[in-house]
């Protein structure tokens, strides 16, 4: 037993490692769900290194899926705009999308493109990985990607000041708690006062047990007329005590409001410039034993400029064509497979259609759960492709669809 | 009357409560119970966030596989010696043992309600704390190994010595069994069965973890169980009684 | 299941361990310094745990307590123990103290659980996360059975109060978190934006179960009309888990198991 004692100390201690952190399980869910509930892109943090009391914005956009799951509720009915942050390390003191903020909960419509914001205050020293996050009513988090944001100084130094409707200043880390503990206490000191009455009759179990049993029908003759007094007093201060609490209570905050909820309704952008590239998929395999994904794929390029594939993005994962477009990993833990796309077929002419193969390859799949896709029970994907012209403009398509494995 | 000493047997002192051993067993549990919270804050936002990291596997599931095994062994050896050594003559104890072995039985309610409020207060609501701030990703998080494979195992371990003392050792409860008694243990054991449900039905049709959703549901039912604690207590005074009667007292019956 | 009482007639009666008076009283001693703290113990756990899997989230967060919801959910699910070992307490000992010390077991639970996982685990302000009192409603319904000695009597008044005054016990601790506060542009009270603030990453702000119905202007009495609905419902379930209580309290003995 001493052993093990001594082995679960050692290992608490080996535990005790004060700064890493890690994302948020985003692993775990199908990868089907993840490839076909929300395109993030463009995620960008401010800094990813600040102090206590500093702030951090994350960034970005997203376009839900038009091929989200049917079997899953849709962005559509109810959806909140959320961070993933391993708990309060950081407050969030704005979050928006589209420009409207996002307090309360609201609707978001597939194949739209949103942009957002979150601003962060940082609390607690640590070293986060922070993502948007996308809350589904009856589905549940979608995760954007993350980065890891470092966050210095002391936690004894956060404030967190605001001025109510009613002209006071308050620091939200501690207000209201002296009432809190000054009624509870209160509370508990005259819930103890009739429990310690009764304890003074100790021993009270087994006498009473007794004596009740041998009274029978005339039990109640066990029960002392100062019983009745102390019961009757203590009545009467706790119902004087919550009347008086009450009324103490309107005085003190004359001005006060309901709870508030409900659905606000987002403003639309215009982003038609950035969608004049169509695409429809005229094959998907996914090749086991290669871990290559290979698209086959009908392009029409609506826009005045030759275009070329850059950058296929599948549930936050970036399979990047370098001769395009040089995207590079922002830290270790950033979903990008440089090199890990190739296009064949070439650049799509201004106006033109052209049919391309499109394979993407990295062991990144594998680690990030993706070729579990066969065990999906619809077997269809979902991926985001970018189209850059020479003068970096970026048109980007959604596509998806029934995917084959191929197993040999 | 069959035992020889039945005839001195009321000459002898009545025994005292081991309030020494109690004691001693409750602060080593504390410390067992308050070195893995200890180790669970430490480890839970930093190494217990994925399930799919290395670190995870290395700082939670090593301690779930490593626990798992410890708790059957330890239910295997705690039982299996209260049954080895159990008294086969029972009906024929001295009152001042079987006064002893009340004590003994209570201590073990005693344990009993600590791990219930341990398990089901503090390690219950800090599954409540975690899955809530942070984003659900297996049915093994830092919390659910803390709380369903650490406190309600040692529940059902505590729960089920208590039941066998009891029918091995007091001549109440031999060769019969305490239906209050039978629910009290039975309660915790039907959490694992229960957890099943809760896993299935978050994965099936409840994504939100919020606590008092109807998922969760089937472990209050199971938590009721508790409320068979009165006809136990009943059980338990009315012996008491006749043991602790004196010469022209009067036995008590049970309903 | 058979019951067999009649089995334990035949068992032989038990000869007593004591022979003095001082004895019998140190006997009487032991089983109240091992049984109270049982008692303590076991409300703590099993309240703590009924408690946060029917109301739960209603009472963990400032940000959701509100006129509709949280006044109705939560005397109805705190009663269920007050009831039940009311009936045990006061049937077979005449003490009137089970829901005073229920709820006062809870109430310490409850402060001890918001400290260590709420505030020091998960990271929240204690004010955001500090639990509701509820120790005077146990008082009424105590003192009510103690005065009345009728169940009926504590069920119809004592249950209706215990229901109907659980806003007003706790206004003092919420009154402050309900000050309006504009924030971008939108009002909000303090609740909501600390609920807002700081971060709750599996709670987004739909999940919240708050100010739902259609009743809203009806005279704009929402709380009060929420608490007479409470305090009917509470009689009723007063009367219901009394007598689950009364069940739970039979010493019934099996032959077997297995």
């Amino acid at each position: 037993m001493k052993k093990y004692l001594v082995a679960f100390i050692l290992l608490i201690q080996a535990a005790a490692i004060p700064d890493l952190a890690f994302a948020h399980g985003e692993r775990a869910q199908q990868a089907g769900l993840r490839m076909r509930t929300v395109h993030w892109f463009d995620t960008a943090v401010s800094t990813t290194k600040l102090n206590v009391n500093d702030t951090v914005v994350v960034s970005g956009s997203f376009v839900p899926s038009v091929n989200w799951p049917e079997h899953m509720a849709g962005p559509d009915g109810t959806a909140f705009l959320n961070i993933g942050v391993p708990g309060p390390t950081f407050v969030r003191v704005d979050s928006r999308v589209n420009g409207m903020p996002m307090i309360r909960s609201t609707r978001f419509y597939k194949g739209q493109t949103y942009q957002y914001s979150i601003t962060l205050k940082a609390r607690t020293p640590g070293r986060y990985h922070v993502h948007p996050v996308l809350s589904v009513k009856d589905t549940g988090p979608v995760i954007g990607p993350g980065f890891w944001v470092e966050v210095g100084g002391s936690q004894a130094d956060f404030q967190n000041t605001v001025k109510t409707m009613t002209g006071e200043t308050i620091d939200l880390e501690t207000y209201g708690m002296g009432n809190i503990a000054f009624w509870s206490l209160l509370w508990f000191a005259v819930g103890l006062v009739w429990f310690i009455y009764w304890l003074t009759k100790c021993p009270i179990i087994i006498p009473r047990y007794r004596r009740v049993a041998e009274l029978g029908d005339k039990a109640d003759d066990i029960i002392t007329p100062t019983d009745k007094k102390v019961a009757a007093t203590l009545l009467a201060v706790t119902l004087s005590l919550i009347g008086f609490g009450y009324f103490w209570a309107q005085d003190e905050y004359p001005i006060t409001t309901p709870l508030q909820t409900g659905i606000v309704h987002l403003p639309e952008i215009d982003v038609s410039a950035d969608r004049e590239v169509d695409v429809t998929v005229a094959d998907a395999r996914y090749r086991i034993p290669g871990r290559s994904f290979e698209l086959t794929l009908d392009v029409n390029n609506r826009s005045g400029k030759d275009v070329k594939l850059g950058n296929l993005t599948v549930a936050n994962v970036r399979f990047v064509d370098p001769s395009v477009i040089d995207i590079k990993p922002a830290d270790s833990h950033d979903l990008v497979a440089s090199g890990g796309l190739r296009v064949e077929g070439g650049p799509i002419k201004a106006g033109e259609s052209a049919r391309i193969k499109v394979f993407a390859e990295d062991a990144l799949w594998e680690t990030y759960r993706l070729t579990s896709l066969i065990y999906d029970p619809d077997s269809r994907f979902g991926a985001m492709l970018y189209f850059y012209a020479d003068d970096g403009a970026r048109d980007y398509v959604e596509v998806g669809g029934s995917m084959l494995p191929v197993f040999m | 009357m069959k035992n020889a000493n039945a005839v001195t047997a009321n000459a002898e002192l009545p025994p005292a409560v081991p309030w020494g051993r109690i004691g001693a067993f409750l602060v080593a549990l504390l410390a067992l119970f308050g070195a893995y919270r200890y180790y669970q804050h430490v480890t839970s936002f930093t190494v217990g966030l994925d399930y799919f990291e290395p670190e995870f596997q290395i700082y939670w599931m090593n301690l779930l596989y490593a626990q798992l095994a410890i708790e059957a062994v330890v239910f295997c050896a705690v039982i299996g010696y209260l049954w080895m050594t159990r008294d086969r003559n029972v009906m024929s104890i001295t009152p001042q043992e079987e006064l002893r072995r009340h004590y003994v039985l209570l201590g073990f309610v005693v344990v009993f309600a600590v791990i219930a409020y341990l398990a089901a207060s503090l390690y219950t609501e800090a599954d409540a704390a975690w899955h809530q701030v942070t984003v659900r990703d297996t049915d093994f998080t830092p919390t659910h190994i803390a709380l369903f494979y650490f406190g309600i195992p040692a529940f059902i371990i505590i729960g089920s010595a208590a039941f066998v003392y009891a029918h091995t050792r007091l001549p109440q409860f031999h060769e019969r069994v305490s239906m209050p008694m039978a629910l009290l243990v039975a309660g915790p054991i039907m959490i694992m069965p229960n957890l099943g449900f809760n896993e299935w039905g978050h994965t099936f049709f409840y994504a939100e973890e919020l606590f008092a959703a109807p998922v969760h549901w089937g472990f209050v039912l199971l938590g009721w169980s508790a409320f068979a604690a009165g006809g136990f207590l009943i059980q338990i005074i009315t012996r008491l009684i006749s043991l602790s009667k004196l010469e022209g007292d009067t036995d008590v019956a049970e309903a | 299941m058979t019951d067999t009482n009649e089995a334990a007639e035949a068992r032989p009666k038990a000869r007593s361990a004591v022979t003095t008076r001082e004895q019998q009283w140190q006997v009487y001693k032991n089983i109240d310094l091992m049984a109270i703290p049982l008692i303590v113990l076991l409300f703590a756990g099993i309240f703590s745990f009924h408690f946060a899997l029917t109301v739960g989230d209603w009472d963990y967060w400032v940000d959701w307590r509100d006129r509709r919801w949280w006044p109705l959910v939560t005397p109805l699910s705190l009663l269920v123990l007050p009831a039940v070992f009311g009936y045990l307490l006061w049937t077979k000992l005449r003490l009137p103290l089970a829901a005073s010390v229920a709820l006062l077991s809870f109430a310490l639970a409850a402060w001890v659980s918001r400290v260590m996982n709420f505030e020091i685990f998960a990271g929240f302000p204690l004010n955001m996360v500090s639990p509701s009192t509820f120790i005077g409603l146990g008082l009424i319904l105590d003192c009510t059975l103690m005065l009345t000695r009728s169940f009926f009597v504590t069920g119809l008044f004592g249950a209706f109060f215990f229901a109907v005054l659980i806003y007003p016990i706790n206004w003092p601790l919420m009154a402050p978190f309900r000050v309006p506060v504009e924030y971008n542009g939108t009002l909000v009270t303090v609740a909501d934006l600390m609920g807002y603030e700081y971060v709750r990453t599996a709670i987004p702000e739909y999940v919240r179960i708050i100010e739902q119905s259609t009743l809203r202007t009806f005279g704009e009495a929402v709380t009060p009309l929420t608490a007479v609905f409470a305090g009917f419902l509470a009689i009723l379930m007063y009367y219901f888990w009394t007598w689950v209580g009364a069940l739970a309290s039979r010493a019934v003995w099996i032959k077997r198991i297995f």
